[in-house]
């Protein structure tokens, strides 16, 4: 029984503190963001196995974690707004070539991070080339070029 | 692998070049269905303390004569530590000192690592291995042993006090 409630523990506390600490933490856009996130793993590491290391916690675990992410997703196609509330939804940051400058402030992105991913993605070289500037689920930006 | 059309036209044909088996895909996914009812009885089993630490896990024995229980885990795992406890009673308690004993073979497969409180002295014999504690005339106690198993399996255990002996079943998963 402790596997499982370990690997509940874990797994809630991890969506609680990734969905409240918002988009941009995610996405790894620096080297800095990428170590964070070993950083992080290595902590969980402890809290899930505790001083079991056998394979039967092991499966237990996996068992656990696995089992929450294929129920959670069964249930969001049940309830959509679920779905919302878990993963947040897509947001236009930039309208016709204009930066919407209040979600930009809010979403913490700025300038910059726009014009590099539409570089990057597209080759662009001004915002006014882009149409729409999508700032995805997982942090990155998608642009649509006009 | 067939180059079959999805679609309910028969005859009807896709541009994309990709060939679909999806007969091969509905199997996929009831087998998918299989799996995760499996995974939903493994974690109801683990919630249950079928696989070590739970409910169906806590066990308890009580000698035949009274004079001491234990609680004990059905269920253990490799290495990973388990606690036997031993409750006795006044009646055990012989010129100031209680004698807990386990088996040596049980000792050698479920490793005592720790036992509180410390023991006055150990004696290791062929048989048994005896922890001699000093305790108060009439008034009971218990006993904890730290227990870390070494091998997977079931395992026969038989622990006592004086001469009285319990015998008792533990499994240790991988």
């Amino acid at each position: 029984m402790e596997s499982v409630l370990r690997a509940l523990a874990v797994y809630v506390i991890l969506l609680l503190v990734f969905r409240l600490s918002g988009k941009r933490t995610l996405s790894q856009v620096t080297t800095f963001d990428f170590v964070l996130l070993l950083i992080i793993a290595e902590a969980t590491q402890q809290a899930l196995l505790g001083q079991d290391y056998s394979i039967t916690n092991f499966f237990l675990v996996v068992c656990t974690l696995l089992g929450m992410d294929i129920g959670l997703s069964v249930l969001k196609r049940t309830w959509p707004r679920l779905d919302l509330v878990l993963e947040g939804q897509p947001l236009i940051i930039v309208d016709n070539g204009r930066p919407l400058q209040e979600v930009m402030d809010k979403a913490r992105v700025d300038q910059d991070d726009i014009l590099t991913a539409a570089r990057e993605l597209h080759g662009l070289e001004r915002m006014d080339q882009v149409k729409y500037a999508v700032l995805e689920r997982s942090g990155g930006i998608s642009i649509i070029p006009k | 692998m067939p180059n079959v059309s999805a679609s309910s036209k028969p005859g009807s044909k896709r541009s994309i070049e990709l060939a679909q088996d999806m007969e091969f895909q509905h199997r996929n996914w009831n087998a998918q269905r299989i799996g995760w009812v499996a995974l939903a009885l493994v974690l109801v089993a683990a919630i249950a303390g079928l696989w070590g630490s739970g409910p169906a896990s806590n066990a308890d024995l009580a000698a035949a004569d009274g004079s001491f229980r234990i609680e004990y885990q059905r269920f253990t795992r490799f290495k990973t530590p388990t606690q036997l406890r031993i409750r006795f009673t006044p009646q055990s308690v012989h010129a100031n000192e209680v004698r807990v004993w386990l088996a040596a073979r049980y000792a050698l497969e479920l490793f005592p690592r720790h036992v509180v409180p410390m023991p006055r002295l150990v004696e290791a014999g062929a048989h048994r291995v005896t922890y001699v504690f000093a305790a108060e005339a009439g008034r009971g106690g218990h006993i904890t042993f730290d227990l870390q198993p070494q091998g997977i399996g079931a395992v026969e255990a038989q622990v006592g006090v004086s001469e009285t002996a319990l015998d008792f079943r533990q499994f240790v998963y991988p």
